[in-house]
């Protein structure tokens, strides 16, 4: 549904030009969802925004890199996929909540406080669907209904500080599926909320999702929330992505040093409790690194080529890679025996 | 809301006494007098004057009869500058004029700076911000005092397009209106700019940037809002203060209106005209204060008026 090939968004800052997406690449299928995980200031939330174009410019800019949607009717006239990074702006503004939507971290910030939700969600309708007037507010009580919030009717004329912050984000939810788009890009949609809500408003995300073909890209620095929700799992370091695959694969056999760190530093509910282990040292600015592999510093497998060569990209079969030297190594000798 | 407002219409009664209060006995600390002049006048003829205008009585009986004429009679008392003439007579006449040239400045503030202002915020650090903001920092930085002049020698003494001064008929009031409005465009365009550019980066504004809404209607509906909250705030001492008229405007172009009032009352200790004009600017300032209140209740609403 979505191809995304070779991203790179930088951004010029006093200290030089930052790398905050340096080549990601990722495709998200029909009815598949991909999480995209990765510590704090990994590029994951400027990946997301510059599929939409909606990366602040300046100082922000996508340099590289294709975008690629798939035409709405599969398979009709045969139309080629839409590289947003070369679309118009108003081919863009058609894309944008219309065929794929985004939902956000805060939802006590997401949504404007000034209007009512009614107006927020109709005006949606009018300007993709051209839809006004009573139908429109009809539709969106009733998807305000399909995301578990009672008394829509009433709702519709409630403002955003009115409401709790797991409502807000249900009132996002709904928001962003609207006009049923193809592509769902929900930006850490649960970090703000507190532990019962996230697993309210995941489980309403897959409930959603299931049966009707709607991609998600999921970002979330959660395992926990990979683990529940994922298809597919991308993991992002440093502007980049080292590892991806199926999520049963990456969990049981983590090939990067990196996502085996984050894994094991998750903690076990089972077994006696221990000191949690850490992935020491901190993530490096996002593409500061000039040559060689941006974990090395911080990885306990270093080899001395790390230093030196970018890591090559590796892959295994069923769509997965990783980006390592020692998988490398790995498939040599593999090949070699 | 109704008991909002009349909270604050009664709220008004004590610090207008307050005022009032302090303006009858601070004029009076103040050397000198309203009948002094360069030529000594004689100790009989001021003392006829000061009976005649009961400024012979104890401090504290005239106190008691000024609130008394002002209270149960909304009178404030002769005017000592010009004789035959009450107070509330030149204010009746004055303020009318100064009201209708702050009106017409005031619209013509908000037509030019709210707009100068959004464009300075939508097209931040780039070319028409620059523009934008350096026309109003010069707005703001070129007093009345010469910009009149100026206004003056163009639009009156080259072109011969307007009337060099006076308030008689729409072709009068261009160059005073232009004149009292621009600064206070200038300024308004700057807190309009500040305003939208913080409104413009909130996450609302990325929401609705992804739901595919037009810039335009992002900027009219999502972010104008919120951006003019700090002009609403300064609408209540700036509009009051237009509308009481400004000395240096209707001095240059000969207006009859009440802003020169302040400091001819003040210089002449003419005390029942300085009493007026500010008890009508304090009367003013609390209203419109009121009124700003209430429009931000409207425009934002979290805000919630107690009662």
């Amino acid at each position: 549904m979505l191809d995304v090939r070779n991203l790179k968004t930088y951004f010029s800052t006093d200290e030089g030009e930052v790398r905050a997406v340096d080549g990601v690449s990722f495709a998200i299928a029909r009815g598949e969802i991909l999480c995209l995980v990765g510590e704090s200031g990994c590029g994951k939330s400027v990946t997301a925004m510059s599929l939409l174009g909606l990366v602040p410019s300046p100082p922000g800019r996508v340099v590289a890199g294709e975008v690629l949607l798939a035409p709405e009717q599969e398979g009709g006239d045969g139309a080629s996929a839409l590289d947003l990074r070369k679309a118009s702006e108003s081919e863009l503004r058609q894309v944008r909540g219309r065929r794929i939507a985004m939902i956000f971290q805060d939802p006590m910030t997401s949504l404007n406080p000034y209007l009512t939700v009614g107006v927020q969600l109709t005006e949606v309708l009018e300007v993709h669907m051209r839809m006004r007037g009573e139908p429109a507010r009809e539709r969106a009580a009733q998807m305000l209904t399909s995301v578990g919030i009672s008394d829509a009717e009433q709702r519709l004329n409630d403002y955003p500080h009115e409401m709790s912050g797991g409502i807000r984000q249900r009132v996002m939810i709904a928001m962003a599926l609207l006009c049923e788009p193809d592509v769902l890009i929900a930006d850490e949609p649960t970090t703000a909320l507190d532990v019962t809500i996230q697993a309210q408003i995941l489980a309403l995300i897959r409930q959603l999702q299931e049966g009707t073909g709607l991609g998600v890209l999921l970002i979330t620095h959660d395992l926990g929330v990979v683990a529940n929700m994922a298809d597919r799992v991308a993991v992002m370091y440093a502007g980049r992505i080292v590892e991806q695959g199926p999520v049963e694969a990456i969990f049981d056999d983590p090939k990067h040093p990196y996502t085996a760190g984050l894994l094991r530093s998750l903690p076990q509910l089972s077994g006696p409790c221990e000191t949690l282990p850490v992935i020491p040292g901190l993530p490096p600015p996002a593409g500061s690194t000039e040559r060689g592999c941006s974990f090395a510093p911080r990885c306990d497998r270093v080899m001395d080529r790390c230093w030196q060569q970018d890591p090559p990209t590796v892959r295994w079969g069923s769509g997965r890679h990783v980006v390592c030297h020692l998988d490398d190594i790995a498939t040599e000798d593999g090949e070699r025996r | 809301m109704s008991r909002f407002v009349l909270r604050r219409v009664l709220g008004l009664v004590p610090t207008l006494w307050l005022v009032v209060t302090l303006v009858f006995f601070l004029v009076r600390l103040a050397p000198g007098g309203p009948f002094d002049a360069e030529r000594a006048v004689p100790p009989e003829v001021m003392a006829a004057l000061e009976a005649k205008y009961n400024l012979d009585a104890p401090l504290l009986v005239q106190y008691r009869d000024f609130l008394a004429d002002l209270v149960f009679r909304a009178d404030l008392g002769p005017c000592f500058k010009y004789p035959g003439r009450s107070v509330r007579e030149i204010i009746a006449l004055s303020l009318p004029v100064s009201m209708q040239l702050g009106c017409l400045a005031m619209v013509l503030a908000l037509l030019v700076g709210v707009p100068l202002g959004v464009v300075g915020a939508v097209r931040h650090n780039r070319a028409a911000d620059t523009i934008a903001m350096s026309v109003a920092m010069v707005g703001i930085s070129v007093p009345r005092f010469v910009l009149a002049p100026i206004l003056i020698l163009v639009f009156s003494l080259t072109l011969y397009w307007f009337p060099v001064a006076l308030w008689e008929s729409p072709r009068h009031m261009v160059l005073p209106v232009i004149c009292a409005g621009l600064p206070t465009a200038a300024y308004i365009a700057r807190l309009t700019r500040g305003g939208m550019l913080e409104v413009i980066r909130a996450d609302f504004i990325r929401t609705a940037r992804a739901k595919g809404l037009s810039e335009w209607r992002i900027i009219w509906r999502h972010a104008l809002r919120g951006g003019l909250l700090p002009v609403v705030s300064f609408l209540g001492p700036g509009f009051s203060g237009l509308l009481v008229g400004s000395l240096v405007v209707e001095t240059i172009f000969n207006i009859p209106g009440m802003g020169r009032y302040f400091v001819e009352a003040a210089l002449n200790r003419d005390y029942g005209l300085v009493m007026g004009v500010t008890l009508v600017y304090g009367s003013l300032l609390m209203v419109l204060n009121t009124a700003v209140d209430l429009a931000y209740a409207w425009l934002d609403p979290r805000v919630k008026l107690d009662g």
